[in-house]
């Protein structure tokens, strides 16, 4: 037996009045609603928030999104992964699935962070980095500035190049009914936003927000119709960014995921036909296309400028218009990011629609690369 | 001089405090080093976390004995390939200081 994505919900993204409770609970009800009615009664609830406490004002996420879904006897599990949490709610509900214990897992993940002031939630993610960095007033836009500029210069790349990546996500997200900022900017636009952290400005940072999404799994035949999970892969690397014993140009996490769900799935990389990749910074992505293998180090660029990743393009990437469009509740990302991949695949993305792809990839980054996750899926059938 | 925490078994360099290596499990030493580097990269933060004033500055810096480590500065942003060294603080905080000063 194989899992299988049964049915998927996503909330609009951006500032919401409700609690994360609701939030999490308003995409479980849409997957629930978009599902088979043999699929229907999940026997297990795994919920994803990275900081549900500080950022959401609330805990025992678990029994509380039951209840709002009138799920009194689900078995509920909590999951968090800093950045990447909603992609390991998915990797924790589908080993549950495929444990062989359940046979219709329920995820549901998501963060409401902008119940506090942009400080404060700064403050907050900062945690997730080493106790060394917090205390010397490390935050998460300034260390990842400190790995783009580094990205930058030893690829010889200009940070005003990089606005190629915000212009064409934005662009995508501009057909995205669910995303924070659904219109499109020029390169002029983004090199005098704002200054956030030195290099990168504000249209080079995905923004704090409030969202949620869930899947629903279920097991079934191999050869089965529907998409279905071909491989998962996770990787970690040093906590510490300046200890790792090799140039921040990368991350080492990553490309241990993508070697593992690439074995597990048994595919190459020449086999993805579509892609959402962490792009909660801007250089953040080429350096993704670069750890997945889509092409050499410091080509990503080069491959982006090129129109490979563009809708039409060989290789589609971020067709949601990525975390820079859609925004970054960090429990959300990494679940809205195989949502959208599911729906590339079933043919149901609307405008956002990249051809026909029969196999795709999700990539998650936890933290500042210190555990990151990697998602095949494939469609089935006809 | 700053004294940073070095792994006999893979040479790597960490934060002082930790017993054994994160990546090996190796006995952690403490290592004491001049403090003279290179700066790899630097950034002002211009939106830093709650308590933390503005523009707030961080470096990576390359040890000549060994190790990149994160320092913060106060007096100016050096450019990446400028010399100095790293001290430590009254609150323990490792702080650039460009060269001669």
């Amino acid at each position: 037996m194989t899992v299988a994505i049964a049915s998927t919900g996503l909330t609009r993204f951006g500032k919401r009045s409700e609690p994360l409770d609701a939030l999490l609970a308003e995409a479980a009800r849409k997957a629930l609603e978009a599902a088979p009615s043999s699929a229907r009664g999940p026997q297990a609830l795994v919920v994803g928030a990275m900081a549900a406490s500080p950022l959401g004002h609330t805990e025992s996420l678990g029994p509380k999104v039951a209840n709002l879904l009138a799920l009194p006897e689900v078995d509920v599990t909590h999951v968090e992964a800093a950045s990447a949490t909603g992609a390991a709610a998915f990797h924790v509900g589908v080993q549950l699935a495929s444990s062989g214990r359940y046979d219709r897992v329920l995820v549901t993940s998501g963060e409401k962070m902008t119940a506090l002031t942009n400080p404060d939630a700064t403050a907050m993610l900062a945690r997730s980095l080493s106790n060394h960095e917090a205390a010397h007033g490390a935050t998460m836009p300034s260390m990842a500035a400190l790995v783009s500029q580094v990205y930058l210069f030893r690829h010889g790349l200009t940070i005003e190049d990089v606005a190629e990546v915000t212009v064409r996500n934005r662009a995508n997200g501009s057909k995205n009914p669910n995303a924070q900022f659904q219109t499109p900017v020029t390169p002029e636009e983004v090199n005098s936003s704002r200054m956030v952290s030195d290099p990168l400005r504000l249209l080079h940072v995905s923004a704090v927000s409030d969202g949620a999404g869930a899947v629903l799994l279920t097991r079934t035949a191999p050869e089965g119709e529907g998409v279905r999970v071909l491989g998962l892969g996770q990787g970690t690397d040093l906590l510490e960014v300046a200890s790792r014993p090799t140039e921040p140009v990368g991350f080492l996490a990553t490309r241990r995921a993508a070697r593992a769900a690439y074995d597990e799935a048994h595919i190459g990389r020449k086999e993805v036909q579509v892609a959402e990749v962490h792009d909660a910074f801007a250089p953040f992505q080429l350096i993704d296309l670069e750890d997945l293998g889509f092409c050499g180090s410091g080509g990503g660029l080069a491959w982006t400028r090129a129109g490979r990743g563009d809708p039409s393009g060989v290789l589609p990437v971020n067709p949601s218009g990525g975390l820079l469009a859609r925004g970054h509740p960090v429990g959300a990302s990494g679940i809205a990011q195989i949502i959208e991949v599911d729906r590339q695949l079933r043919g149901e993305a609307g405008p956002m629609q990249a051809g026909r792809p029969r196999v795709g990839l999700a990539q998650s980054v936890g933290g500042l690369g210190s555990h990151n996750f990697v998602t095949i899926l494939g469609k089935g059938g006809p | 001089m700053i004294t940073v925490a070095s792994c006999p078994v893979c040479s790597l360099t960490f934060p002082p405090g930790g017993a054994i290596c994160p990546r090996c499990g190796g006995p952690l030493t403490p290592s004491p080093r001049e403090g003279n580097g290179r700066v790899l990269a630097a950034t002002e933060l211009y939106a830093p976390a709650a308590g933390w004033a503005s523009l707030h500055r961080l470096l990576l810096v390359e040890l000549e004995e060994g190790g990149t480590v994160l320092a913060t500065a106060h007096q100016r942003l050096p450019r990446p390939g400028e010399v100095g060294v790293v001290r430590e603080d009254v609150e323990h905080r490792w702080v650039w200081h460009p060269a001669g000063d």
